[in-house]
C-alpha cells in the first residue's frame, strides 16, 4: 500500500525502461492488493467502521493531508537548462533597470489555451470585462503588478515608489531605458499621458472609479517629475488601495495616441478596438498582438523589446507565441484540452472533474488543486422600498416587501436552505458551504466568526410559526398573518447550468418549509437589467467573482449602500438601516488604514453585520481546479487568483515545443 | 365508405349463401391485413404498452416525479447490478485542531448482475420476492486532502420490494397526457418504511434504472417524462392534420386563386428547415411560461410547422376526387360545397391521412426532444424525455454515468414502433395491393 502512493511520483522520470519496470511492479502490487482487498471485504463485518481494525494491508503510510489553503510552491531554478534560440530574436539594447526574475527556461515554442466567450475590446483604457483585462495584460504593463503566487504587489514599470509621511503623496520612479514594442523609449510622459486619459472627464471607464473619492468623487492630481523620471500623485484622502488602482491602469504610448486625447470628445476609446489594426497595439507587455480572428483565435508573438531578464541574464519571455483559442462552450473547451490541442485548462467545472482525474491517473495531465474558489454564490431578496418613477407603482409588491423585510423570515429561509444538498448534487461534493462573501479560500480575509444558519426545517418552521405565518388551508403553503399566500419568484441566468440546478434545489428546499417559490431562469442581460435598473424582481440567485488582489475594499460597489451592485437595495441616497450606515463607516475606515491587521478587524465586523442581518444569503463556493498537460510547461506557478496559470506568462516556457 | 354502404340488398342475398364469408368493409380489410404484418403488430404492441405505462406512470413509479435525494446522486441501475467498494489505503490527516485522524481511501467498482435487484433475503436464502441492498455512504480521502462520497451496496442486508403498497401521501396514479389526473394513495411497488430502519450513512432506494444528477429515480422520471413526450406527438399531429385537412380540402376543391395562395403558403413553410423554424418560433414566444403553458406552446409550435406537407397531400387527393362520379353526383343533387368536402371527399382520404399521421408522429416526438434538449422546451423540475437527455450533454456523463441515456432508448423505441406501425398501415391501406381477403382465407 505504501508504495502505491509513491509510485506515480517516481515514474515521472523520463527513462522509458524505468517506467516499464515500475509499471510492472505496480501491476504486481496492484494484483496483490486486490486479492487481499477482496479477502478483506469477505471477512469484514457489515459495519464499515470496524473494517479499519482488521485490515492487514493498511501499513499506514504517513501522508499528511495537505492544508487546503497552502499556496502553490514557487518554481525552482535550473541553471543547466538549454537556452535555445528565440524566433523572432530580441531587438534593442537591454535596459539598465531591467527587472530580474529568478527563473530559468528554454526559448521557443508556443502556448495554446482557450477562453470562453469573445473579446470585446483590446483597448486597455476601458476593458469591458475580466477577459479583456486578462488579455490586455499580455500586451500592456502597468506601473505596479500583482504577484498572484505570493499574493502581494510587485514593482513593474515603476522600479520603486515612495509615500510621503502624511500618506497623501505617492511617487512612482520609472525604469530607465525601457522601450515600447515599436522601439520608442517609454518614460514618465507616457505614464502621465495614460493617467490623463483615465482621469479625462469625458472618458468613462471602470478603472477611474477606483481613484474617485467615495463622497466627493474628486480624482487625485497627477504630475510628472521629469528630472527623476517619476510620476507623482497627490491624493485628497488616505487610500489603502491606491496601489491596486494604479496596478489596474495600463500604460499606453503617448507618441502614438497624443492626438486622440482631445478636450472635447476624445477619440481614444475608438482606437485599439477588436476590429482595429493589430499593429496599433503598441505596449510594454511581454507579447504583441499578431493576429485576431473573431470567434476563432488570437495570436500573440514575443515583444522583442521586453525588459525583463531571467536568472541567467537571458531576456524574457521564453515563449515565441501565445495562441488563445476562443470557444463558446465548456464541453468543447474540455474536449479540445483532452485531445491535447490546448496546453492548459483553467477553472475546471465539476462536470469534467472525473475526466481530469482520469487524465491525471493515466499520466497525461497534472490536476492542480487550488483549494476553495474565491467566487461566491448567493441568493438575495429585493429590499428596494422605491417606486417606479413612471407608473408610481412600487418596485416590489407590498406583500412581498413585507415578508422580505422581516428578519425572521430571512433567517427562516437561511435555515431552510440545505447547503450540504447543493454541495453533494450540483457540485458533486467538491464545494464548501459559505456564510459570507469571503470564502475560506481567501486566507487573508476569511473570518470564521460569521453567524451560521445550519440546515434545519424545524428551526425554519419554528421561526415562521412564531411570526404567525402558518399553513391554514392545508395546501402545504404558508399564509402570512394577513392571510396572503407566501409565494414569490426566484430568478437566475439561464446560461449557467450549474446555477439552474442550485435554483431548482433551493426552490425545493423552500417549498418543504412551506414557502411557494416559482423558479424561473432568465437571460443574463435581463437579469442584470432588473437587478440594476428596473428593480422588478423578488429573489435572485447569482454569484460574485473575486478581483485581483482579493481585497474586500475592491468590492465597494457591492458593500457600500450607495454602490451600484448593492444588490438588495442599490444606490441608496442614504443608508437605509443602522447596520448599513455602520458598514459604510467601516468601509471608509478601511480605506483610511494601511495596517492590514486593523483593516481585517474592520472587515470582520462588516461580515458579521451582514451575517446577522442577512440581506444576502451566501450559499457555497466551489473547489477550484486547473489542469495542465503533462511535461509541457515550465515555471508554472498556479494561483487561486485569476488568471490562475497565465499570470506569470512572461516566464513560462515550453518543454517540448 | 362507399363500399360498405353500397347495397344493403346485396348483403342479404350474400348471407343466404352460408359458405361465403360476409363481405368486409374497408376498415375491416385494413385491420385484417395489418394483423398479418408481424412487424406492424409488434409496433402497435410496443406503442400501446408505452402509452399505458406512461399513463399509469404515477402508479407504476416508486417515487414522485421530483423527489430529490442528495445522498443517492448518480447511482447506477439496480436492474443491472450494483456498486461495491474496496478499501485501498489509509492516510493520516489533521483535523481543524491539528489532531491526527486516520482517513480511508476507497475505490468504487461496478459489479454486473451482482447485487442490485436480487432474489435472496438478508440470511442469504432464496425467495421469490425481489430484494435490494441498502446503500452505504463511504468518505474516501485522497492524498490532497479532498474527500469524495462513495455510495455502494451493503450486501449483508436485503430489503424486500413490496408490491401494491399504500403510500403516505396522495399522489397521481393515472394521467392522460398530464391533463386528466386521478389521485390515490397506492402504488405498484416500492420499499416500505418499516423495512428500512434509520441508520447513519445508510440510505434506501429502489432505483431500477439508476438516478440522475439530483438523486432522483430515473425510471420514475422516464414514466412521467413519457406523458409529455408521447402525448405531444399525438396532440400535435391531431391539430396539424385538422389544419391540413381543412386547408388542403379548401385548396383542392375550390382550386384557382385559393389553391394558388394556399399552396404558395405551404411551399413557404416547407422551404424553411424544420428545426430552425421551430427554434425561431420558440424565440418569438416569451421565456417565462409555466410548465402547462410551455407544453401547449410546444404542441402549437410543432403543429404550426407540421401541417404543410399533410395539407399539400390532401389537396392533391381532393383535387382528383372532386371529379369522381359520386362527388359529381353529390354536387348535382344540390349538396353544398362544405357538405361535399366533408361528407364525400375527406372521408376518402382517411386511410392515407391515418397512414401519414402515424408516420409523422415520430417527427413530433423528436421535435419535442430537440426543443427540451436545447433548453427551450420543458424545463426543470418537470420531466420529458428530451429534458432527461439534456443531462447527457456533458461528456463526463457518457463516460461515467451511461445509464442516463436510457430515456434515449425509450425515444428510439417509440419512434421505431411508430415507423413499424406506419409502414404496416401503408401497406395495408395500399389499394394496389391484392384486394379483399388473402388466399389462405379463401380456402
Amino acid at each position: 500500500m505504501h508504495s502505491l502512493f509513491r509510485l506515480p511520483k517516481v515514474s515521472c522520470q523520463n527513462s522509458m525502461t524505468k517506467i516499464l519496470q515500475l509499471t510492472l511492479l505496480l501491476l504486481l502490487i496492484g494484483g496483490c492488493v486486490k486479492q487481499e482487498g477482496a479477502k478483506n471485504t469477505e471477512s469484514s463485518s457489515p459495519n464499515g467502521a470496524t473494517e479499519t481494525l482488521d485490515n492487514p494491508v493498511a501499513k499506514k503510510p504517513v501522508v499528511r493531508i495537505r492544508n487546503k489553503r497552502d499556496k502553490q510552491p514557487e518554481p525552482t531554478v535550473d541553471m543547466n537548462l538549454p537556452v535555445g534560440t528565440p524566433t523572432p530574436p530580441f531587438a534593442g539594447s537591454l535596459s539598465p533597470d531591467a527587472s530580474v526574475k529568478n527563473r530559468t527556461g528554454t526559448y521557443g515554442g508556443r502556448l495554446v489555451y482557450a477562453i470562453l466567450g469573445e473579446v470585446e475590446t483590446f483597448n486597455p483604457v476601458e476593458p469591458k470585462g475580466a477577459t479583456d483585462q486578462e488579455i490586455g495584460a499580455l500586451a500592456f504593463s502597468s506601473l505596479v503588478s500583482y504577484n498572484n503566487g505570493k499574493w502581494e504587489a510587485e514593482p513593474e514599470l515603476a522600479k520603486s515608489w515612495e509615500i510621503s509621511d502624511d500618506l497623501l503623496t505617492w511617487t512612482f520612479f520609472m525604469r530607465d531605458g525601457i522601450r515600447w514594442s515599436d522601439g520608442e523609449v517609454c518614460d514618465v510622459e507616457d505614464a502621465l499621458f495614460s493617467f490623463q486619459a483615465i482621469f479625462h472627464p469625458k472618458i468613462a471607464t471602470s478603472i477611474k472609479d477606483g481613484f474617485k473619492h467615495p463622497i466627493t468623487g474628486t480624482l487625485p492630481k497627477v504630475s510628472a517629475d521629469k528630472d527623476r523620471n517619476a510620476l507623482v500623485f497627490t491624493l485628497d484622502r488616505i487610500d489603502s488601495q491606491f496601489l491596486t488602482h494604479v496596478g489596474n491602469a495600463s500604460i499606453i504610448p503617448e507618441h502614438k495616441w497624443n492626438t486622440h486625447l482631445q478636450a472635447e470628445d476624445p477619440t481614444l476609446l475608438q482606437q485599439m478596438t477588436s476590429n482595429g489594426d493589430p499593429a496599433d497595439l503598441i505596449g510594454c507587455g511581454p507579447f504583441i498582438l499578431k493576429q485576431y480572428i473573431p470567434a476563432e483565435k488570437i495570436v500573440y508573438e514575443r515583444n522583442p523589446y521586453y525588459w525583463k531578464v531571467d536568472a541567467r541574464q537571458q531576456r524574457l519571455p521564453y515563449l515565441d507565441q501565445v495562441v488563445i483559442v476562443l470557444v463558446k462552450d465548456v464541453n468543447l473547451h474540455w474536449q479540445k484540452f483532452e485531445a491535447g490541442e490546448l496546453d492548459i485548462f483553467m477553472d475546471l467545472p465539476a462536470d469534467h472533474f472525473k475526466e481530469a482525474l482520469a487524465m491525471e491517473k493515466s499520466n497525461a495531465a497534472d490536476l492542480v488543486r487550488l483549494g476553495v474558489s474565491l467566487n461566491s454564490n448567493w441568493v438575495c431578496f429585493n429590499l428596494h422600498p422605491g417606486k417606479d418613477a413612471d407608473s408610481g407603482e412600487p418596485f416590489v409588491d407590498p406583500a412581498k416587501s413585507y415578508w422580505f423585510n422581516n428578519l425572521k423570515f430571512r433567517q427562516a429561509v437561511n435555515h431552510a436552505i440545505d447547503r450540504d444538498g447543493i454541495k453533494r448534487t450540483a457540485f458533486q461534493g467538491r464545494a464548501t458551504p459559505i456564510w459570507s462573501s469571503i470564502t475560506p479560500g481567501n486566507i487573508s480575509w476569511y473570518h470564521n466568526g460569521v453567524q451560521k444558519y445550519p440546515h434545519s426545517l424545524e428551526k425554519a418552521g419554528a421561526l415562521l410559526d412564531e411570526l404567525g405565518w402558518i399553513d391554514k388551508d392545508g395546501d402545504g403553503i404558508r399564509e402570512d398573518d394577513k392571510g396572503r399566500k407566501i409565494s414569490f419568484s426566484l430568478n437566475t441566468n439561464v446560461e449557467n447550468n450549474l446555477r439552474q440546478q442550485v435554483g431548482n434545489l433551493l426552490s425545493k428546499n423552500l417549498k418543504s418549509a412551506g414557502l411557494d417559490v416559482n423558479f424561473k431562469p432568465i437571460i443574463f442581460n435581463d437579469l442584470v437589467t432588473s437587478l440594476r435598473d428596473s428593480h422588478k424582481w423578488d429573489m435572485i440567485l447569482l454569484g460574485w467573482g473575486s478581483g485581483v488582489p482579493p481585497d474586500p475594499a475592491n468590492g465597494k460597489n457591492i458593500t457600500l449602500s450607495s454602490g451600484r451592485l448593492h444588490a438588495w437595495y442599490p444606490q441608496q441616497p442614504e443608508p437605509a438601516t443602522e447596520w448599513e450606515a455602520r458598514i459604510d463607516e467601516l468601509m471608509a475606515m478601511m480605506d483610511g488604514e494601511l495596517d492590514n491587521k486593523v483593516r481585517k478587524k474592520y472587515y470582520d465586523e462588516v461580515q458579521e453585520l451582514i451575517g446577522q442581518n442577512i440581506p444576502m444569503i451566501y450559499l457555497i463556493a466551489a473547489n477550484s481546479y486547473a489542469v495542465v498537460q503533462k511535461d509541457r510547461l515550465g515555471n508554472l506557478w498556479p494561483s487561486l487568483l485569476r488568471p490562475m496559470l497565465t499570470w506569470n506568462i512572461e516566464s513560462l516556457w515550453k518543454k517540448s515545443p | 365508405m362507399n363500399d360498405s354502404s353500397q347495397n344493403p340488398d346485396n348483403q342479404n342475398t350474400d348471407s343466404q349463401h352460408s359458405d361465403m364469408p360476409p363481405p368486409r368493409g374497408p376498415w375491416e380489410i385494413l385491420w385484417h391485413r395489418l394483423r398479418k404484418n408481424k412487424l406492424a403488430m409488434v409496433g402497435l404492441f410496443i406503442l400501446v404498452s408505452l402509452y399505458l405505462m406512461c399513463s399509469f406512470g404515477g402508479f407504476i413509479a416508486p417515487y414522485g416525479m421530483n423527489e430529490t435525494n442528495k445522498y443517492t446522486v448518480k447511482y447506477g441501475p439496480m436492474l443491472l447490478g450494483g456498486y461495491s467498494v474496496a478499501k485501498t489505503g489509509e492516510l493520516i490527516g489533521e483535523d481543524e485542531n491539528f489532531e491526527e485522524v486516520i482517513l480511508s481511501t476507497y475505490e468504487k467498482r461496478w459489479d454486473w448482475f451482482t447485487g442490485g435487484v436480487h432474489f435472496h433475503d438478508s440470511s442469504g436464502s432464496f425467495t421469490l420476492r425481489p430484494h435490494v441492498h441498502p446503500l452505504r455512504e463511504y468518505e474516501s480521502w485522497d492524498e490532497y486532502g479532498e474527500m469524495e462520497y462513495l455510495l455502494a451496496e451493503d450486501r449483508n442486508i436485503s430489503i424486500p420490494i413490496r408490491f401494491f403498497i399504500g403510500s403516505d401521501e396522495r399522489h397521481e396514479v393515472f394521467s392522460l397526457c398530464g391533463f386528466f389526473k386521478i389521485h390515490g394513495n397506492f402504488q405498484l411497488m416500492g420499499l416500505k418504511n418499516e423495512d428500512c430502519p434509520k441508520v447513519d450513512n445508510l440510505h434506501y432506494g429502489l432505483f431500477m434504472m439508476g438516478t440522475d444528477i439530483l438523486g432522483r429515480d430515473l425510471w420514475t422520471r422516464i414514466l412521467y417524462g413519457g406523458q409529455v413526450s408521447l402525448s405531444v406527438g399525438l396532440i400535435g399531429i391531431f391539430i396539424s392534420i385538422t389544419i391540413g385537412l381543412f386547408i388542403g380540402g379548401l385548396a383542392g376543391y375550390f382550386g384557382g386563386i385559393w389553391d394558388f395562395l394556399l399552396m404558395r403558403l405551404v411551399e413557404l413553410l416547407l422551404a424553411i428547415p424544420g428545426l430552425y423554424l421551430i427554434l425561431t418560433l420558440r424565440y418569438a414566444l416569451p421565456n417565462d411560461l409555466s410548465s402547462r403553458q410551455t407544453y401547449i406552446m410546444i404542441v402549437a409550435i410543432l403543429a404550426i410547422v407540421g401541417w404543410a406537407s399533410t395539407g399539400r397531400m390532401i389537396r392533391g387527393m381532393v383535387l382528383s376526387l372532386r371529379e369522381s362520379e359520386y362527388a359529381l353526383a353529390a354536387r348535382s343533387l344540390g349538396g353544398s360545397s362544405l357538405r361535399v368536402i366533408i361528407r364525400h371527399l375527406l372521408p376518402n382520404t382517411a386511410s392515407i391521412v391515418i397512414v401519414t399521421a402515424t408516420l409523422y408522429v415520430p417527427y413530433y416526438i423528436l421535435g419535442e426532444v430537440a426543443l427540451s434538449y436545447l433548453g427551450f422546451g420543458i424545463t426543470e423540475p418537470d420531466s420529458s424525455w428530451g429534458l432527461l437527455l439534456k443531462d447527457c450533454q456533458v461528456t463526463e456523463v457518457m463516460k461515467y454515468n451511461p445509464w442516463l441515456i436510457t430515456p434515449g432508448f425509450f425515444i428510439f423505441l417509440a419512434v421505431l414502433a411508430y415507423n413499424f406501425l406506419g409502414d404496416g398501415l401503408r401497406d395495408a391501406a395500399d389499394p394496389r395491393a391484392f384486394l379483399g381477403v388473402s388466399k389462405t382465407d379463401e380456402k
